[in-house]
Parts: C-alpha cells; sequence; structure tokens
C-alpha cells in the first residue's frame, strides 16, 4: 500500500514530535529566555534560607535596587530582589501566596502611571511559563486573583507541554539579541537574588532623545486619577498580608526628569490621592533621582540604583 | 475545517480508509461528495444550503443552455445563469461593500439587516467562478452538460479546491471523474502536502504575526522595521496561498487527480505581465479567459486593449474582497500593466541578453509588487499613509535598543525570510523541493525529515490561523 519511502517520511515525523515534545520540559529553564528567570524565583520562595524582605517588580527593579545596601550585606537580614523582566503585576500577585512565613515585609515596585490604567489579565504565556518554572497552583490558597483569569493553570499538562514549545523559538530570538546588544548585561544576572541588573551603559544621546520623546507624554500630564480597580487589587493584597502578619508597601518608583510633561503636580497629586487610600501604604520615590541616574527612559544606572537603594533604606530600617 | 488543522488530520485519515474500502467509481463519487459536505459543513452548517443551490441552479442552467444552442433561449438561459451567479456573489460577499460606499458618497450611516446579520460564505468566489466557466464554456460548446448530477455535485464541491482553489475547470476535472482511480501513496504528492503545511504553518502564520503587530500600530515602528514587515507579508501571502494550493494539489494527487498549477516561482518575474502569468494562474487565466478575451482582448485597438486590462484587473481586484482597497489594487496592477504593454516591457527585457538589466527589471518589478501589496493588506487609510510614508521616505531611526521583549521574534523572522528566499531561489534555479527529496536514500531522507520537522515543531504557531484566501 505504501512505499517504503513513505513509512521512513512517517516514522520521521512522529519520531521528530516526539523527540521534540519529550524535550521541551527539560529545556525550558536551560535555554536562555528573558522568562528564565521565574524558575529562581520560584525555587527562592520555595528555599530553606529565611528572607525578610522580598522586593517585586519588573526590570526597572532589577536594575533599580540592591537588595545588599538595603540589608546591610548582612545574612540575618535576608533581602531578596524578586524582579523579572515584564513582571505584571498580576504576576507579582501569584507570588504573594507563596511567600514563606519567616517574610516581615513585601515591596511591591510600581510605575505611577500603571495606577490609572486597569490590570491586564495574565497572558497565557505567564501563566504557562510559572507552570513550566515549577510553579504548583493551588486554586483553594491563590486566591487573589479571579478564578476565570486562572484556569489555564487547571489545562492539562499534555497540552501546556506541546505549547511550551516557543521557548525554543524566545530562546532562538534572544541569543541574537544578546549577540546584539552589548549595552545589556543579557543572562549575566539571571540567577542573582540581590541585584540582577541588566543595563551596562546609557544609550547614546541620539537615541536616547528619541526614546524620552517617545515615552514623555504628548502634553504636560497635570491631575491624576487612580483606576478604583487597580487600587482594589493592591487593597486586597494589603489585607491577605496584614492577615499573614505580613507589611505590604507600594513604591513608586523613580521617574526620570527628561520626561518633563509628568509634571511635579502630576506627582503631588498622585500623592495626595493614593495617601487618601488609607489601606495600603505607598512609597514615594518619583522625584529622589536626576537624570544623570538613567541609562534609558525607565531604567536605572549602578549609581541611580545606589541612589534608590539608599533611599529605600531609611523606610526599612 | 483548516488543512494545518488535527480535525482535517483525523478526515483525511478517516476518508482514505473509507475510500480503500469502496473501491468502485460510483461508490466513490457519494463518499467524495459527502466528505466534501462535511469538510464545508465544518465553518457552518447552513451555508451548505447555499452551495447546494448554486449547484442545482447552475446543473439545470447548463442542460437548458445545452438545450437551447441553436435558438435564442441558450443565450437568454445564460444570461440568467450569469445574473443569478454573480447576484448571489453581490448578496453574499458584496452587500457590506455596496452599502459603505452609498453610506459614504451620501453621508448617511445605514446598515441593511442583511449587512449586520449575513456571514460570507467561505469560497464562494471560487465556486461562483467554477459555476461560470461551466455554463459559459457550454454556451461556447466547448463542453457539453455534464449527465449526471452526482458529477457536477462532486466538481462544485470537491473539498481539496473548494474553498481557495485552484479554480478547477469542468473540462479539466469532469473527464478524470469517468475514469477508475486509485489512492497513490506515492512519494512526491506527499512531500508537496508536507511542504504546503510548511509553507503555510511555519513561513506565512510566523511571518503573519510580526506584520500584523507592525501593521496594527506602524506608527511606533521605524522604516526599517516597516521594511521588513513589508516583505515579510509579500514573502506571507505567497506562502499562505501557494502552501493552500500544494496541500489541494497533493491531496488531490494522491486521490488520482490532476489540479492546475496555481504558482509558477510569481517573486522570479522580469515584469508585471510576468507577474501575473506566474501568481495565481487559474484566476488569471479564467479572467482572460471569460473578460479580457469576450471584451475584445488586444484584437480590436490600442486603446481598447488598455481599457479591457482596466477592467478585468479592477474586477479582478474586486472579487479579492469586498473593499476599495482590492479595487485601488487591482487598479494599479491594470495601469502597470498598461504602461508594460504600452512601453513595450517585455519585449526589452525578455529579448535582452544583458544579465543587468534583467536583475534590474525583476528588481524594480519586486519592488513594485511589494508596494501594491501594501495596499492589498492595509484597509485603513489612515495607517496605509504612514506605512507609505515610512517606507518611501526612510527615517533612518533604527537603533538596536528598540530590540525589545515587543520586538522579540524579529530574529526568527529575519531567519524565515533568509530560509524561504534561498529554498525559492533553489527551487527555481534547480528543482523543487519535493523532487530534490524524492531522489534522496532512506536514510538521507529519514534524517532530513527528522531535522525539518523538529525545527518546524519549535516553529509552530501558537493558534491555527485561516488561510488568507479563505476571506475570498
Amino acid at each position: 500500500m505504501l512505499n517504503k519511502k513513505l513509512y521512513v517520511i512517517i516514522l520521521a515525523i512522529l519520531l521528530a514530535i516526539i523527540f521534540a515534545y519529550s524535550i521541551t520540559p527539560y529545556f525550558y529553564y536551560r535555554l536562555n529566555t528573558d522568562f528564565k528567570r521565574t524558575k529562581f524565583i520560584v525555587k527562592a520562595l520555595n528555599s530553606e534560607e529565611s528572607p525578610m524582605i522580598l522586593l517585586f517588580g519588573n526590570s526597572i527593579l532589577m536594575s533599580g535596587i540592591n537588595a545588599k545596601i538595603l540589608s546591610n550585606n548582612s545574612s540575618e537580614n535576608l533581602i531578596y530582589n524578586l524582579a523579572t523582566s515584564g513582571q505584571s503585576l498580576k504576576e507579582s500577585f501569584l507570588f504573594y501566596t507563596k511567600v514563606p512565613s519567616s517574610v516581615k515585609a513585601v515591596y511591591q515596585f510600581v510605575m505611577v502611571g500603571q495606577l490609572e490604567h486597569s490590570i491586564a489579565p495574565l497572558s497565557e504565556n505567564s501563566i504557562r511559563n510559572l507552570i513550566m518554572s515549577d510553579y504548583h497552583f493551588d486554586s483553594k490558597k491563590d486566591t487573589l486573583l479571579p478564578a476565570d483569569e486562572t484556569t489555564y493553570f487547571l489545562k492539562n499538562n499534555i497540552l501546556i507541554n506541546y505549547q511550551a514549545r516557543t521557548v525554543f523559538l524566545n530562546s532562538y530570538n534572544h541569543m541574537f539579541r544578546k549577540l546584539m546588544r552589548k549595552d545589556l548585561l543579557i543572562d549575566s544576572n539571571t540567577e542573582n537574588l540581590f541585584y540582577p541588573f541588566l543595563y551596562t551603559q546609557k544609550l547614546d544621546e541620539k537615541t536616547y532623545h528619541k526614546v524620552i520623546e517617545k515615552y514623555n507624554p504628548r502634553s504636560p500630564q497635570i491631575s491624576f486619577h487612580p483606576d478604583s480597580n487597580t487600587i482594589k487589587y493592591l487593597i486586597k493584597a494589603n489585607t491577605y498580608f496584614q492577615n499573614r502578619g505580613i507589611t505590604y508597601y507600594v513604591v513608586l518608583y523613580p521617574l526620570n526628569p527628561d520626561l518633563s510633561n509628568i509634571t511635579l503636580k502630576y506627582k503631588t497629586d498622585a500623592m495626595q490621592k493614593l495617601s487618601a487610600v488609607q489601606q495600603v501604604h505607598f512609597i514615594n520615590c518619583m522625584d529622589i533621582l536626576g537624570n544623570e541616574s538613567f541609562v534609558d527612559q525607565f531604567h536605572m544606572n549602578n549609581e541611580g540604583a545606589i541612589k534608590f537603594s539608599n533611599y529605600l533604606k531609611t523606610y526599612i530600617q | 475545517m483548516l488543512f494545518n488543522s488535527i480535525d482535517f488530520l483525523v478526515f483525511i485519515i478517516c476518508l482514505f480508509a473509507i475510500l480503500f474500502i469502496f473501491k468502485k467509481n460510483e461508490q466513490q463519487k457519494w463518499i467524495y461528495l459527502i466528505a466534501s459536505y462535511v469538510f464545508y459543513m465544518w465553518w457552518n452548517p447552513a451555508l451548505i444550503l447555499l452551495l447546494i443551490f448554486s449547484t442545482t441552479l447552475n446543473y439545470f442552467v447548463g442542460k437548458f443552455i445545452a438545450n437551447n444552442l441553436d435558438n435564442i433561449y441558450g443565450k437568454r438561459w445564460l444570461i440568467v445563469g450569469i445574473i443569478i451567479n454573480l447576484g448571489m456573489l453581490g448578496f453574499f460577499k458584496y452587500d457590506i461593500f455596496f452599502e459603505n460606499s452609498f453610506n459614504f458618497i451620501s453621508g448617511t450611516s445605514h446598515h441593511s439587516w442583511v449587512s449586520q446579520h449575513i456571514v460570507l460564505p467561505v469560497g464562494i468566489s471560487f465556486y461562483t467562478f467554477q459555476a461560470l466557466s461551466y455554463i459559459i464554456d457550454i454556451y461556447h460548446k466547448k463542453i457539453k452538460p455534464v449527465q449526471s448530477p452526482l458529477d457536477f455535485f462532486v466538481y462544485k464541491s470537491f473539498f481539496p479546491q473548494l474553498v481557495a482553489g485552484p479554480i478547477v475547470r469542468a473540462s479539466d476535472f469532469l473527464p478524470q471523474l469517468q475514469k477508475e482511480r486509485k489512492i497513490r501513496f506515492e512519494t512526491i504528492p506527499v512531500l508537496l502536502v508536507l511542504k504546503g503545511l510548511f509553507k503555510k504553518i511555519v513561513i506565512a502564520d510566523n511571518l503573519g504575526m510580526f506584520t500584523d503587530t507592525v501593521y496594527a500600530k506602524p506608527e511606533n515602528y521605524p522604516s526599517l522595521i516597516i521594511w521588513i514587515a513589508t516583505i515579510s507579508f509579500t514573502i506571507q501571502i505567497y506562502c499562505d496561498f501557494s502552501g493552500y494550493t500544494d496541500i489541494a494539489i497533493g491531496i488531490a494527487k494522491i486521490l488520482g487527480f490532476e489540479f492546475p498549477k496555481n504558482f509558477n516561482k510569481p517573486y522570479f518575474a522580469l515584469t508585471i505581465s510576468d507577474f501575473w502569468k506566474r501568481w495565481h494562474i487559474s484566476l488569471s487565466s479564467w479572467l482572460r479567459d471569460y473578460l479580457y478575451i469576450p471584451l475584445g482582448g488586444n484584437k480590436i485597438s490600442k486603446l481598447i486593449t488598455y481599457r479591457n486590462l482596466m477592467i478585468t484587473m479592477l474586477l479582478g481586484g474586486l472579487w479579492h474582497g469586498a473593499s476599495w482597497n482590492f479595487v485601488i489594487w487591482g487598479g494599479l496592477h491594470g495601469s502597470l500593466l498598461c504602461i508594460n504593454r504600452w512601453l513595450k516591457v517585455d519585449a526589452i527585457i525578455f529579448n535582452s541578453k544583458s544579465k543587468i538589466v534583467k536583475l534590474f527589471s525583476w528588481f524594480i518589478t519586486m519592488f513594485l509588487v511589494n508596494i501594491l501589496w501594501v495596499i492589498f493588506r492595509i484597509t485603513d487609510i489612515g495607517k496605509l499613509k504612514i506605512v507609505l510614508g515610512k517606507f518611501f521616505l526612510f527615517d533612518f531611526n533604527f537603533h538596536i535598543s528598540d530590540i525589545g521583549i515587543g520586538n522579540l521574534y524579529l530574529f526568527s523572522n529575519l531567519s524565515l525570510i533568509i530560509a524561504f528566499a534561498g529554498i525559492h531561489f533553489y527551487s527555481y534555479r534547480k528543482k523543487e523541493i519535493e523532487n530534490v527529496f524524492s531522489t534522496f536514500n532512506n536514510s538521507i531522507l529519514f534524517m532530513l525529515i527528522f531535522i525539518a520537522t523538529v525545527v518546524c515543531y519549535f516553529f509552530l504557531p501558537s493558534k491555527e490561523v485561516p488561510f488568507i484566501y479563505f476571506q475570498f
């Protein structure tokens, strides 16, 4: 019925699919991608060491806070910087329920502008990344997010493993990006739980101005309009931690003064309105750095990170 | 049902199994009919009624024409057939287009019940054109009306080409139905199906994601990225459509049918008219035989020839979709064909012995084809302006720091573009990949297919993406 060549073709296809499927979990967190760090965050949350303070945020935090400065290099007062590239607020919420009981305080870092928008739902990619990084979802305990946003966790593992194949494509692109971005320390600090900084140098003048122009709001911002839904989430997180005897802070990232349309009035208005939210403690760091402390529109250089860490230290002590 | 879905894999395996049991020709025709209807109903079961209506109508119109060829009623039945076929197409496909155009001109915003509730039946442009060629060919005595209704129903609904072509003519297909056929699992047709899947899933769908992202907000991207997205779409539409055709031709071949070639390396065309001899050949030849030549072709006068070219290309553009950008796209291609004819470009280029002249002509042709694909792709006039602006006024605004998470797939897309160019060039200069693969010994073939499958597995997009030409 079939000639020999067709048997060869069918066999090769079947074996290749089985092979590719089987190697996916093994390579998932061995291949370098932007999401590789999640594995180490999950590991750190499950480790036997007892951190006192945990910091959550995105790549700005990765390059913005040196946790060793915060803890004065003391191993007794262990502080972890658990930021990851593109970590959304909802992703941080999934980490909250895994915070060990040794922790006394959790600091969530956000851009002030984030609080004006409703939090985007968790993407399937983020959830898949957590699952592949050994994050164990417990539908009874991990209830900070609405159940309909976490249904992907309940999907069949066979399907999740199949969909996780995109890690190879991510890694392929990541490899080229690493080769071309000499200003980034891609992959070097993936396992660093204290200061996983990424940036080594400021963008050249032309590019710097270009990104500033791109991210500076088109007209001067004067009033701040917090999103009630986002604030509700933060209140929920605060209540959750309060019940566990953990203090919860929301830190507003330092803003690059070159983003001149984010005016002082706007920042003042933001702090006034956020201070009115009694249930959450906001720490204002928006105005603590000059433009020399930034490599681009958002991310800090080493000098900026030292200043920011020292500033935050006063709150921690 | 999409060719690139698990549903189709199950469907085709079941079909092969059934065809192995029922080997008689008449039995197999019934099986093809039922299978084709199941295939079509997978999208929207109700729309099968339209296909059945169109088939029944054209079967009888064909008969009436044939019975009245020697009197005036033959022509009248032909006109009735054409009006009903085009009327159906107009009603289901162009209602919104006419309504929007009317609203635009009159400044109103009226939307009829039809435009709000009627969905576009998949493949209606393809099966309507098939029906038209059938009744016109009967009128011109090129073919005789089919005697068996079953044969005609199979012809109109045969699943490999039902929804996106190639547009198979009755004179090519019906005689094949009369012969006894066997399912032939030969190496080349199977490799052709795999090649089609590779083109669609690996190249077209991945490049499509990149293009969609860039064209959704072109204002956010520098000229370099706009150029890459434009080239990506040029490759995407070819791989998407020719991938479908490869699968259709391959499956038909396995089932014992021969379908006409629909593409002949269009991106190696040296002139615009050469491009149209290589792109969507079954549509180009349909338009030539049933529109351009009946209008007078190039036999009357130069001016009439230009007019005919413009009408053919404008309607050809409109055939692709109910939107003005398709009309403009067709009109611009028509204009280029007129200029091509006026300047006798074909004669100059094809008679030239200079490789540089040919290379230059190829470059100009591809540049124009690329630009016109942008007009084909972007329906929003504001976005179109931005893309064309950035395409022509290169802003040198790209910086490597732009490559962040958002542009994560830039490098894999560039790799796919290079891979496509390499394979396309090789198959143009040497021979088709399926023919090359079929000559390898078993161990080399095993290794190559194994490696290719592993690579494809990792490049599989996260969602099934419909074929672009399904919307036409």
